[in-house]
């Protein structure tokens, strides 16, 4: 990783924001919806704040060792060995995670769209894209992803403009029918397939740190308020009982824009913008883990280790996705406990002791100014 | 360079050859269906589908071994896929479904429940969910799309544009697609209802050519008022007038045509031109909802048959009362007969009392369908005259002056 080159705020915005709504765009009305009913939309503005809240946990956690990534943040809080332990453990979070977004991919365009192409070939297409990213390394995908953005926004702006006309605002009353408990309980849900910590890996890149923090807040706030508005559109339009209903309830909802018999059919727009954050949010965990492996293992380089990775990735999609309905119930069941550790409760403890050491430094300073001299400036950044 | 520049070729090479997609189908390849009918069959299911004859759309007259633009396949099966898969053994072409227009379903069919073949319809991947859906009254599905009808080559097409224009401009028809059908069924506050269609005059030749080959077409294909749904069960027909309430109801009037006795004898007739409804909700002392549909409407003169004086303000007044009183009666009528025939709420009353009033609602949500036919429903209208046409006194009265 070329370090000294360093990637723009603008550029790590964009990630953040393509990170965010990944695949979540397509999947996420159908849970709320379930769970919320009527009250979807506020529960995705719940989920919004839940997000924002733990990118403020990264960020101080970030501030207590600047110019470090997670995996050394890790080793830096637990000490050496604990700490590349939990960064493997991290790695098999991420892992997971790509081979269950792969065979969401997979089914999505086997099963909707191009229904006689076999899910494998689709994933190994999109893998070798990803391939060729990771190749490239961050820097090159930051940009790829500045040429992608301006068309993400602009496609997103169709897409709702385009479903304005059907929208029926009786979908969304009463509001908060049975109290604030589901909508809370589905915030918390849906607020864990954002995944912002893998940015934790990259976010040194970016130079100063007031822009990157801000940058990396805007970039999850932007992200989630898509996401609310899809929600809200899918309520909207299609009423609580289809959204609940559907596989993709995104993809439902893009197929019923009609405006005058002429502008119709235009669900590849969703497919587009769903395509590229997706290509953003999968290539991100590609590097996010070699750099993992990198900084495990000591390596200099990490290159040869995109191809087994990948294979890896492939096996790991075909035998974690085996169908729809298993995916969901893991999702319903069992995602949210395992995701949350690694987004809320593991930053959350490791920022406690991070806290602890450095606060421990501080009242160690006066007997030993000589050997805690390298630790100062982090203490005084210490929020 | 040389490898750079060979590269390139290559790749460009590779454009031509890789381009296209693994599951493409041609055009040539496809047999695209305008029109579904599902009914009831001893094996589960008789599906038959009206599909469009590319080579013969654009002359009517026959073409050059004189088939018809359209052709009609039937086959049975025990779900509608076995069905449809099975159709294939008669036909040359792959069933191509994303264009389906019209979709009618049988009354047996209907009476039995359309559950099953809305779990199809929305389960597959192909069809969407903008078509509309039809129930043939009194009939089989199959014998409305073994119709050839004028104007439009393709039968389907003509059922497609005559829901369309009946319900935009005369409002005694219903509109309803796939989607909207889904919302209504699935609420607990409201039940669904869907479009009637009936053939009409002399059914003997309908599926050949003859049947337009005179002035007065042998038989048409009719809209038939709303079937009114209990879940996905037909449970009966609305006549003309209940159906137009519903519409109005529903919000769903556009344009129509009317008429009331002048104040003077004779015949006053209007257009209504646009009209917007709301139902309000009150609460009685016994802590019961009753609702009030509260209908705005403009509305244009279109023929006095009277001698009423036009150019007083005060008769367009009395007019304008008139039209009120006849749709607050009408209208409430229609509402108790749908009430008392039907324990069906079709007009989503329930579904406003839960948005209005949703602590109220749970009381009501597990019996609604039976206090639906006791509640009490009353319709408060406000109509304006805008245009009275191109000329002000009513003829009969310019006769008598002379």
């Amino acid at each position: 990783m070329k370090r000294h080159s360093g990637i723009s705020a603008l550029q790590f915005f964009i990630l953040t924001f393509g990170l965010t709504i990944g695949t979540s765009i397509l999947v996420i009305p159908s849970g709320v919806a379930h769970i919320a009913r009527e009250d979807a939309w506020i529960a995705s503005l719940v989920s919004m704040a839940i997000n924002l809240l733990m990118v403020i946990l990264y960020i101080a956690l970030a501030r207590l060792y600047p110019g470090q990534s997670l995996y050394e943040i890790l080793e830096a809080v637990t000490g050496k060995w604990p700490g590349k332990l939990l960064s493997l453990v991290y790695l098999f979070y991420f892992i997971s995670l790509v081979g269950t977004l792969l065979g969401n991919l997979g089914f999505f365009v086997s099963g909707e769209v191009m229904t006689e192409t076999p899910p494998e070939v689709v994933q190994i297409i999109f893998l070798i894209a990803a391939i060729i990213s990771a190749r490239k390394g961050i820097i090159i995908l930051a940009r790829v992803g500045e040429l992608f953005f301006p068309w993400v926004v602009l496609l997103l702006l169709i897409l709702i403009l385009a479903l304005t006309p059907q929208i029926e605002w009786n979908y969304i009353k009463p509001v908060l029918e049975d109290g604030w408990l589901p909508v809370l309980q589905a915030g918390l849900q849906s607020s864990v397939f954002q995944e912002v910590i893998v940015l934790m890996v990259f976010l040194p890149l970016v130079k100063q740190q007031k822009s990157r923090e801000r940058a990396y807040l805007l970039g999850t706030a932007a992200g989630n308020l898509v996401l609310s508005a899809i929600v809200l559109l899918s309520v909207l339009v299609l009423g609580i009982e289809q959204t609940e209903n559907s596989t993709f309830p995104a993809y439902a909802l893009a197929k019923t824009i009609n405006i005058g018999n002429i502008l119709q059919r235009v669900e590849g727009i969703l497919i587009t913008i769903w395509i590229l954050t997706y290509f953003i949010k999968i290539s991100v965990l590609f590097l996010s883990m070699l750099q993992g492996l990198r900084s495990i293992f000591g390596l200099k380089r990490q290159n040869h280790l995109i191809y087994p990775l990948a294979a890896l990735f492939m096996i790991i999609a075909w035998n974690t996705y085996i169908n729809t309905v298993y995916v969901n119930d893991i999702i319903a069941t069992v995602w949210m406990k395992f995701s949350s550790l690694f987004l809320l409760i593991m930053p959350a403890v490791l920022y406690l002791i991070a806290v602890v050491r450095v606060k421990l430094l501080k009242q160690e300073q006066p007997e030993n100014p000589a050997g805690s001299q390298t630790q100062q400036p982090e203490s005084q950044k210490s929020p | 360079m040389y490898t750079k520049s060979l590269g390139c070729i290559l790749l460009l090479i590779s454009l031509t050859v890789l381009s296209g997609c693994w599951s493409r189908r041609e055009l040539n390849d496809l047999a695209i269906v305008m029109a579904l009918g599902v009914d009831l069959d001893k094996d589960g299911y008789a599906v038959s589908a009206q599909v469009m004859n590319p080579g013969q759309a654009g002359n009517l007259t026959g073409g050059s071994n004189g088939s018809l633009p359209v052709v009609t396949y039937k086959a049975t099966g025990r779900t509608i896929p076995e069905a449809l898969q099975r159709m294939l053994s008669t036909t040359p072409r792959d069933l191509y479904l994303a264009h389906v227009r019209v979709l009618v379903f049988g009354e047996a069919y209907a009476r039995q429940g359309v559950g099953d073949a809305i779990d199809f319809l929305t389960r597959s991947h192909e069809l969407r969910t903008d078509f509309f859906l039809l129930v043939a009254k009194h009939t089989e599905a199959i014998k409305i799309l073994d119709v050839i009808t004028p104007f439009e080559q393709i039968p389907a097409n003509s059922l497609y544009s005559s829901i369309l224009v009946s319900h935009k401009n005369w409002a005694g028809t219903g509109k309803v697609t796939l989607q909207q059908f889904i919302v209504e069924l699935e609420r607990g506050g409201s039940n669904p209802i869907m479009s009637g269609v009936q053939l009409q005059g002399d059914t003997s030749e309908q599926g050949s050519l003859k049947n337009v080959q005179s002035v007065i077409p042998k038989s048409l294909i009719k809209q038939a008022g709303i079937a009114v749904f209990k879940k996905d069960k037909l449970i009966g027909w609305l006549g003309e007038a209940p159906s137009k309430t519903v519409n109005y109801v529903l919000n769903e009037v556009d344009t129509t045509e009317g008429s009331i006795d002048s104040p003077d004898g004779g015949v006053a007739g209007f257009i209504i031109t646009d009209a917007k409804s709301r139902i309000r909700i009150s609460i009685n002392e016994k802590n019961e909802p009753e609702f009030v549909i509260q209908l705005k409407a403009e509305a244009n003169l279109t023929t006095l048959h009277s001698r009423l004086d036009l150019s007083r303000t005060a008769s367009i007044k009395e007019l304008e009362q008139r039209i009120e009183e006849k749709f607050d009666n009408l209208m409430a009528a229609n509402i108790r007969i749908v009430q008392e025939k039907f324990d069906s709420d079709i007009f989503g009353l329930g579904e406003e009392l839960h948005r209005q009033y949703p602590k109220l609602w749970r009381s009501y949500r597990k019996h609604w369908d039976e206090s639906f036919q006791s509640v009490k429903v009353s319709v408060k209208s406000d109509v304006a005259i805008r245009r009275i046409g191109s000329v002000v006194q009513p003829q009969q009265k310019e006769m008598e002056q002379k």
